[in-house]
């Protein structure tokens, strides 16, 4: 007679055949998908995903049914990573999907995680890579017009546009929007290799997060513009907390894992660096207006000038 | 050998048994592609060019007043894209790092951002599932830049007036470019819109509005 075994099995009742079994790696309420193994001697184990469905009443989300039951996500179907079609896997979203996560991601709520409810197993790169360009270009204009307001009045000013600074500025939020998750994907990878188990996050779920991420930024990239010390301060702490909220609701249950001390510590290393590259932008592209008296004095500097006084 | 031409009349050949007929049937055709490329070999160099730059310029003639047509997506050229492009960087050059023009975009910058900005907004249409290739939607965008560089003309013009009505000239060099920009953008819209389906065409076209928006502030900030 055969023995109960408590584990629940799908197995077969004959010994002679091989047995199976799921083992479930993520079990967690907050959670909103059951990472699992099929395990099945004689054959390659399969990694899966459930995708748990949350109750939404209060707006229409868009998903579509290949991401609901999900068994299978190892046997997705893909082509060589050479190919023009394995890219274009990437841009497969509508223009409804991208306002809806740029939205998702400047709005942070402790019940929304970012990549379960808006990313939900399609990650793209539209909306990091230009989120990221309209950054540059946003902080590097903005800059630009704002130091000749700023510094207008004064004798011996020159115009510039300060070209150059554009591609520091591309070199910084690219730099911070993929190679920071680069980083991050590569410690999550290391640490549950040694679990056995596939990373909580994918690549370019984590470079998602931080590219809509930077969206919060634009708007305050914009209205740096306005020459006000105390209002460009209020901006960036603004755009800080906006943006690492969302940034801190998607990471922390998967850093949780690690122990609350860890976790903690690698979060506040992540929000600081977010709040260095915000602080940075500010403080490299924006000349603080100085207190400087009316410029009602007319100085003449060269013909070359945008905006000249009167002679 | 001479071909020989070959007529028959099958009405009235009959065949008793299954004989198996084989055989080659050479029929004359007139050779005329190849008298043809030998003719374009013959002709004059001016002949050649003056062809290829009427091409060039009935497409620029097809931007200044964009109608849904097929003719510039048909014969695409890139020589159009190149003329405009090197006309925008050696007009916004500057002259080097100490002079005193020192944060102008140098000829190399502009020339890579126009390039390559080109490249990855078509790129990018493509990878959201475009129809057009990718050569035709780069020379699109190239032969739509050329209201702004129209626009630049306009705004050397208005600088050789110097120091006199700083302001206004700005007005009117705003104004310039605001247009040119809008006119870029509306046409290269209405070539490359259709292409798009209907779902993602505000993607596709948000890129090519940055793209124009970069090259309009290029323009705007050249004061030397």
């Amino acid at each position: 007679m055969e023995t109960v075994d408590p584990l629940w099995r799908p197995s077969n009742r004959s010994s002679q055949k091989k047995k199976k079994k799921i083992v479930f790696h993520q079990f967690d309420l907050i959670f909103t998908f059951i990472d699992f193994t099929l395990v099945d001697e004689g054959k390659e184990s399969i990694n899966g995903r459930m995708q748990v469905e949350e109750e939404d009443t209060e707006e229409e989300l868009i998903y579509d049914e290949g991401v609901r039951t999900e068994l299978l996500a190892g046997q997705k179907k893909s082509s060589s990573f050479w190919t023009f079609s394995y890219y274009q896997t990437f841009f497969d979203v509508d223009t409804r999907q991208v306002l809806n996560r740029i939205k998702g991601s400047m709005i942070p709520l402790p019940k929304r995680n970012f990549v379960r409810h808006y990313i939900r197993n399609k990650p793209d790169l539209y909306g990091p890579f230009w989120i990221c360009a309209t950054l540059v270009f946003a902080i590097s204009i903005s800059g630009n017009l704002s130091n000749f307001l700023v510094h207008r009045g004064e004798s011996g000013f020159r115009y510039t546009p300060e070209f150059q600074k554009v591609s520091i500025a591309a070199t910084a939020v690219y730099a911070y929007a993929w190679l920071v998750p680069l980083a991050l994907w590569g410690c999550l990878v290391w640490w549950h290799g040694h679990a056995g188990a596939p990373a909580p996050y994918s690549f370019l779920e984590l470079v998602c997060i931080y590219g809509y991420c930077l969206s919060s930024f634009i708007p305050a990239a914009l209205l740096w513009l306005i020459p006000l010390e105390p209002m460009r301060w209020v901006l960036l702490v603004l755009a800080c907390m906006l943006s690492g909220g969302v940034l801190s609701v998607a990471l922390w249950p998967v850093l949780r894992r690690y122990g609350q001390h860890h976790a903690t510590v690698a979060l506040a290393f992540l929000l600081l660096l977010h709040i260095c590259l915000g602080l940075g932008c500010k403080l490299y592209f924006f000349d603080t207006p100085q207190a400087v008296p009316a410029p009602s004095l007319p100085t003449h500097a060269n013909n070359d000038t945008m905006h000249q006084h009167n002679q | 050998m001479a071909a020989n031409e070959f007529s028959a009349d099958f009405t009235d050949v009959s065949v008793h048994e299954n004989v198996p007929v084989e055989g080659n049937i050479r029929i004359s055709v007139p050779l005329a592609s190849e008298d043809e490329d030998m003719s374009t070999l013959d002709e004059p160099v001016k002949d050649t060019i003056m062809r290829d730059l009427k091409a060039v310029g009935k497409k620029f003639v097809h931007v200044l007043y964009p109608k849904n047509n097929d003719e510039l997506l048909r014969d695409w050229d890139l020589w159009g894209p190149l003329i405009v492009c090197v006309f925008l960087a050696m007009m916004l050059q500057g002259k080097g790092a100490d002079s005193p023009t020192h944060g102008v975009p140098q000829f190399a910058e502009v020339f890579v951002t126009v390039w390559f900005g080109a490249i990855v907004v078509t790129f990018n249409s493509h990878l959201l599932g475009g129809t057009i290739s990718f050569f035709q939607s780069l020379c699109v965008l190239g032969y739509c830049i050329m209201p702004l560089s129209v626009s630049l003309l306009l705004c050397h013009v208005t600088l050789l007036a110097k120091g006199s009505l700083p302001l206004a000239m700005f007005i009117v060099r705003f104004i310039c470019v605001t247009l040119a920009f809008a006119w870029a953008t509306f046409a290269s819209t209405t070539f490359l819109g259709n292409s798009q389906p209907p779902n993602r065409k505000a993607l596709a076209v948000y890129p090519i509005f940055l793209f124009y928006f970069v090259i309009s502030w290029m323009i705007i900030t050249n004061v030397t």
